[in-house]
């Protein structure tokens, strides 16, 4: 009769059918949130073109106001109300597209080995050796890349929010309360605009950086746990 | 027994699921098996016969499979197995933020 043999260099460990279960369980859990991160991946575009097309149609008008001698700040109080509604645009732009990316986001689903799951053991192989490691090894890098590109896309969004509030609130200061048109330039608006944002997402631009490092992490151990698993064999 | 095998190489999920069972109700007739382990019939029939070669399980008398000591070490030497790989994962917590 022949004995089950293990070939595996690795440290031996005693745990119980338990164990593994909770193991896969934790780990299909944080596929559920790379399966989030993908629904951002494919609603990336669509947030770009909402977040870019406001501010394309924002610079539009503001362009023909500017023909039609309406928009100028310095100037008059209409030409700040005018102003004030061009900045509205890309405002919403990025309200619209963060609310777009959150719906797409929440709506995914999740949780549906949870059932299957419910079998213990043997279902937790059975879920370890069907699951595609390169299809899954691939989402987790495009999961990372598009939320970089969708955190710096909503920062330069912010700053452009911010540049132009700074613009034309000091616009506004300098025609009422000082009589000048225009108390700041524009290189100065546009690095206060940077500090600005960086204190207001400040916080947010370092848990950004630190779940982008541990997607990283998390890459580098399922690529190695796949390439243990293709490599190991069980044999009877 | 029926001889003949999985065609290819035995999936070990449904060979742990049929210990599983196994050691659940001691022994089974197969029917009962194919139904409690989800299989059909004929995919059992083969799993049964290359389970039988290696010694993991015998047929009783009355036609009911029984589990054998190296069945059941096998089992647990197959989570022992697995668990070596699983144990040393770390997840990091991820939160996403939109």
């Amino acid at each position: 009769m022949a004995q089950p043999k293990i070939k595996s260099g690795m440290k031996d460990q005693m745990l119980s059918e338990e164990s593994v279960v909770l193991k896969v369980s934790e780990l299909m859990e944080t596929l559920d949130h790379i399966k989030r991160y993908n629904a951002l991946s494919r609603s990336l575009k669509k947030f770009a073109f909402i977040v870019i097309g406001s501010i394309a149609i924002s610079l539009a008008v503001g362009i023909i106001l500017a023909i039609l001698g309406l928009e100028d700040t310095a100037r008059s109080p209409q030409g700040f109300f005018y102003g004030f509604m061009l900045l509205l645009i890309p405002l919403a732009g990025l309200a619209v597209g963060v609310f777009y990316v959150r719906r797409q986001v929440n709506a995914t689903k999740t949780g549906e080995w949870k059932e299957k799951l419910s079998g213990g053991f043997p279902s937790a192989l059975e879920i370890l050796m069907e699951l595609d490691w390169d299809k899954t090894l691939d989402e987790i890098s495009m999961g990372k890349l598009s939320y970089t590109i969708y955190g710096l896309l909503k920062t330069a969004a912010y700053w452009l929010v911010a540049f132009l509030s700074l613009q034309l609130v000091a616009n506004a200061f300098a025609l009422y309360f000082l009589h000048k048109p225009a108390i700041i330039g524009s290189v100065f608006s546009v690095a206060f605009a940077l500090i600005i944002v960086l204190l207001v997402l400040g916080k947010d631009l370092l848990r950004r950086y630190k779940e982008i490092h541990a997607m990283d992490m998390l890459l580098l151990e399922l690529r190695w746990f796949s390439l243990e698993l293709r490599r190991a064999e069980f044999q009877t | 027994m029926n001889s003949g095998e999985p065609s290819s190489k035995p999936d070990l999920y449904v060979i742990a699921r049929i210990i599983k069972a196994l050691k659940e109700k001691n022994k089974m007739n197969k029917t009962a098996l194919a139904t409690s382990t989800g299989l059909a019939y004929d995919k059992l029939v083969k799993y049964l016969a290359w389970m039988y070669e290696k010694g993991f399980v015998e047929v009783d008398e009355n036609g009911a499979v029984v589990l054998t000591k190296a069945g059941a070490e096998a089992y647990d030497e197959l989570v022992q197995w697995i668990m070596r790989y699983v144990g040393q994962l770390k997840f990091p917590r991820l939160r996403l933020r939109t």
